[in-house]
């Protein structure tokens, strides 16, 4: 129990990236991220909308390729009051096998979020043009009843004579070009008029063409031909054509229209479209076009990672199982909402055509107030809120290793070895997206994986939990519940004799196809065995990937990248579906059939079913914990190392209680816990082990012979030591060094430094029954009483100024507070000024 | 006559021995009083003047100075005696940090005339001086 008890130390909780000292680093990298840079090592270009350039006659577009890489890291250390950090340390760092109740740790939660961008200007994702075109739909009705009576008259005129004939042959088609014809009287006069009518319906016209011509009288003519439009405006369309020119191009529509022989009237509708979006137009020169088709992408790829950078996933909340937050400094729902950013900013660099963003968010409380009196400490929570009088701001300090931590003080009554932690965890009102859980899980393998912790608390063997990374997703990554696609037979196929369930890549929406996960197999009704598969003519799939060393071939054409979907024969197909080693296979267009008795035409479903136990996404719950406990010093936190044969024991430790504390709704939660090893040294402690109780102090007093004052020897351990120099061959008088004098203890009483001689006894004992012995009422802040001054008691220092200020002393004089200045830089000054 | 003076003599003897005896008397009952009062409020005030925001910052030990001269004093005069006897606190070396105090407290006895009724003399008094010298220690 005691050995227990001994271990617990500084817990560590976390993702370690697999070196030794990255135990606090918790990155979740979308894609392919370097976890440390968080820089994409594989860059998935996207296109983006097509951009319009040019304005004029000619239009250009382009779609510039980005690429947005997005890392999220989450960092927390503790630091001793030394400065040195607990978990990022090495062997050669002192650190302390405990921290003292009642004095402080150094905390630091940071979270990072990278959002790498970049525009492909060169290579295979260089920016492409497209020349844009117009097009303009006219759309034509073949009849209807006149919406109004409406006329133009369109004159044809020229400059020759011309025979009658040529005359009739002028009017003739222009009514036809206006829709009409001339029927009837083949007469022409100068003003002719024709009447655009349906075609077959007697038009009277006027029968003055030719009356009094000659034959080969040849006339100057000016033919007028009146249209009166017959056309409903509200007549459905009937027919239509396009017509296409560039963007700057004035497209007319004809006014009538030939279809199947017949005639068709313009109806004055039409509508133009682009062949692309038409957003932006500027450029005229290619040059131009290409530099603003990469600066246009540039601002959607920046734009997009900004978007990117306000996903942080983390925060913190402290929690410990003290009385502290209950005993009247701090409550516990204030804790939470100390947890404030303090910094908050974005950060663009590289304003080329690659760069990234990044948003750093650190947690800490406004300000952390110790009182000088009272000893209390009070967290203030508000923005911009100081430290009252009275109080030191202690609330930053700068670690050895650079970084800012804040102070948080562990409660003085802490019992010894009383369970005392630090818990980051993400909020656990939002849980992490699916693609944040499934990366975490498939970036972070089970070496540092406590316990994946799921809804039915079903526990994980390595390989399922691997398989977590995999599950759920089909080719285009799109989430999917592996017990979900029940394959119906897809309307409008016919189902053959013997056909059990057709699994077309068409049949579920959304899927093309199925990612096969180990431990989850395909079965026809739940009892039954699937008996055959079909494979034949297309019916199964299989996704094969080709590479140089293992080309595919699509007829005689070789293909060294990419993928192609195969035909499988029915053992492929087959062992591709059941459950055997291959994984992370893709797999559609199944065609099951059974021979078994049983199976009938009418049953016409097929459904993924689960083998094994697994995960029912997103039901995950990440709870990655790096405990390792260890009771020699000074190596209080390793990261945790797998151990050979010791797989069980790290799958399956938990501790009850943070079990418990994580046990949320359905999602992906990240949890971070620092277990501090705490040991009461300010009060005694008295009873057994487990039922200690405070008692007393654990100083003590001692009468001395100030000559001698240690005369067996001065313990290492003591709080003497290190201020104590008993003499030696050059220094005979026993010393006491500390950084504000050097005393010689055989001066004791060499000069007198108060004397208390006339005093008035019955006024001090009435001040003593209003004020108990241990109040610090009359006590200054520079670390004088006014009960000295008030009561007769004479001073005989020469310098009352050799007395330190409350709270300060030499250790705290070197100590050192950090604010942020206008230049958002750290600046640190001591704390006792 | 010879026998009264002789008897006289013998009574002013006892007296004078009965003098001495009280002198003395007070002598060793106040040093022992003053001794234990000493040790047992240099204890307390000692503690009391823990800096205790001091060790919270720091986990080192410290007291204040004048906080314990403060507690002393009042512990000290609560005494039963303090107010009838003739005490003088004398507080000498002091070290905050770490903590250490060395003071003296001087108990004048009462006047007594042994042998003469000359004023101009003086009755005979003994100051009683006890000095403590303490540290508070622990282990860090």
């Amino acid at each position: 129990m005691i050995k227990k008890a001994i271990l617990f130390g500084i817990v560590l909780l976390l993702m370690p990236l697999g070196v030794a000292f990255a135990a606090t680093t918790i990155t979740i990298p979308e894609y392919d991220v370097d976890p440390v840079t968080g820089t994409p090592t594989r860059w998935e270009p996207q296109e983006t909308e097509m951009i319009r350039f040019g304005g004029g006659y000619e239009a250009y577009g382009c779609k510039p390729r980005i690429s947005v890489g997005w890392s999220n890291t989450i960092v927390a250390d503790v630091y001793n009051m030394e400065g040195e950090s607990l978990i990022n340390g090495t062997n050669k760092t002192r650190v302390e096998s405990f921290f003292a109740a009642g004095t402080w740790i150094g905390l630091r939660s940071k979270e990072t979020i990278v959002a790498n961008w970049q525009v492909y200007t060169s290579g295979e994702y260089a920016p492409k043009y497209y020349k844009l075109t117009k097009t303009k739909t006219c759309y034509y009705k073949k009849d209807g009843t006149p919406a109004s009576s409406s006329a133009s008259y369109v004159t044809i005129t020229g400059n020759e004579y011309i025979t009658e004939a040529k005359c009739k042959a002028a009017a003739t088609a222009s009514c036809n070009d206006k829709g009409g014809t001339i029927v009837g009287t083949t007469a022409c006069t100068t003003y002719q008029t024709c009447v655009a009518q349906k075609p077959g319906r007697e038009v009277l016209l006027d029968s003055i063409c030719g009356a009094g011509l000659m034959p080969e009288t040849r006339y100057q003519y000016s033919l007028s031909c009146k249209v009166t439009s017959t056309i409903a405006e509200t007549a459905a369309k009937t027919a239509e054509q396009t017509i296409t020119g560039l963007v700057g191009e004035t497209l007319t529509c004809p006014r009538s229209m030939t279809k199947n022989g017949e005639y068709y009237y313009y109806t004055s509708e039409s509508k133009e479209t682009y062949n692309e979006p038409q957003e932006i137009s500027v450029g005229e020169t290619p040059r131009e076009v290409r530099e603003k088709c990469i600066e246009d992408g540039r601002a959607i790829a920046i734009e997009q990672a900004k978007d990117r950078v306000k996903e942080d996933v983390s925060g913190a909340k402290f929690i410990n199982l003290n009385s502290y937050p209950a005993n009247g400094i701090i409550k516990k729902s204030q804790l939470e909402s100390i947890t404030v950013p303090i910094q908050d900013k974005y950060n663009e660099e590289d304003y080329g055509t690659s760069g990234k963003i990044t948003r750093v968010v650190l947690y800490r409380p406004n300000r952390v107030c110790l009182n000088q009196k009272t000893a209390a400490v009070e967290y203030k929570v508000k923005t911009n809120e100081k430290c009252p009088s009275g109080t030191l701001d202690v609330t930053l300090g700068k670690a050895k290793d650079g970084e800012i931590y804040w102070r948080y003080f562990i409660p003085l009554n802490t019992k010894s070895l009383q369970p005392f932690y630090f818990k980051i965890e993400k909020d656990p009102i939002q849980s992490l997206t699916e693609k944040q859980c499934m990366s975490v899980i498939r970036y972070y393998p089970l070496n540092y994986t406590k316990q994946i912790v799921l809804q039915n608390n079903n526990k994980f063997s390595e390989n399922q939990v691997t398989a977590l990374g995999q599950i759920g997703y089909n080719a285009n990554g799109t989430d999917i519940n592996p017990s979900a696609p029940t394959c119906k037979l897809q309307s409008g196929v016919t189902k053959l004799p013997g056909e059990v369930c057709k699994y077309y890549s068409s049949g579920l929406s959304g899927y093309t196809s199925l990612v096969r996960v180990p431990g989850v197999t395909l079965s026809i009704n739940p009892d039954k065995a699937l008996t055959q598969v079909e494979a034949n003519n297309n019916s199964c799939q299989i996704k094969q990937t080709c590479t140089t060393s293992s080309p595919c071939y699509e007829g005689n054409r070789r293909k060294t990248s990419g993928y192609i979907w195969a035909n499988a024969n029915y053992n492929t197909c087959k062992r591709y579906i059941t459950n055997n080693p291959m994984q992370n296979s893709y797999i559609k267009n199944i065609v099951f059939k059974s021979t078994s008795e049983g199976y009938t035409d009418e049953m016409t479903e097929c459904t993924w079913k689960k083998t094994s136990p697994i995960l029912d996404r997103p039901a995950c719950k990440i709870y990655i914990e790096n405990y390792a406990v260890y009771s020699d010093y000074p190596n209080l936190i390793r990261p945790k190392t797998k151990m050979a044969g010791s797989e069980t024991e790290e799958y399956s430790y938990n501790k009850k209680k943070d079990e418990e504390q994580i046990d949320k709704d359905n999602g992906c939660y990240l949890s971070t816990i620092i277990n501090f090893r705490v040991q009461q040294k300010f009060y005694g402690e008295v009873g057994e082990e487990g039922k200690k109780k405070l008692e007393g102090y654990n100083f003590y007093y001692r009468p001395i012979n100030y000559s001698e004052p240690f005369p067996n020897g001065l313990a290492s351990d003591s709080l003497w030591s290190g201020f104590y120099n008993e003499g030696d061959n050059t220094v005979s008088t026993k010393l006491v060094k500390n950084s504000k004098a050097i005393i010689k203890l055989d001066e004791s009483f060499k000069n007198i430094t108060y004397v208390a001689d006339k005093i008035n006894v019955s006024d001090i004992r009435k001040y003593t029954k209003k004020n108990p012995y241990t109040s610090w009422n009359d006590m200054n802040l520079n670390g004088t009483s006014n009960f000295i001054s008030d009561y007769s008691i004479t001073r005989k220092k020469n310098n009352i100024g050799t007395v330190y200020p409350l709270g300060c002393g030499p250790i705290a004089s070197s100590m050192k507070t950090c604010y942020l200045d206008s230049n958002n830089k750290y600046v640190c000054e001591a704390i006792c000024k | 006559m010879k026998w009264s003076f002789a008897s006289l003599g013998m009574i002013m003897i006892g007296l004078f021995g009965i003098l001495v005896i009280l002198l003395f008397n007070e002598i060793t009952v106040s040093n022992e009083q003053d001794y234990y009062t000493l040790k047992d409020a240099t204890e307390a005030s000692l503690i009391d003047a823990v800096d205790v925001a001091y060790y919270r910052l720091t986990g080192g030990i410290k007291i204040s100075e004048e906080k314990f001269v403060e507690s002393f004093t009042r512990r000290f005069t609560e005494t039963s005696t303090f107010g009838q006897g003739n005490y003088r606190i004398e507080f000498y070396q002091i070290i905050e940090y770490p903590a250490k105090v060395s003071l003296r407290i001087v108990d004048a006895t009462n006047a007594y005339n042994i042998y003469t009724y000359d004023s101009s003399v003086g009755a005979t008094q003994a100051n009683i001086v006890n000095e403590l010298s303490a540290i508070l220690d622990g282990y860090k």
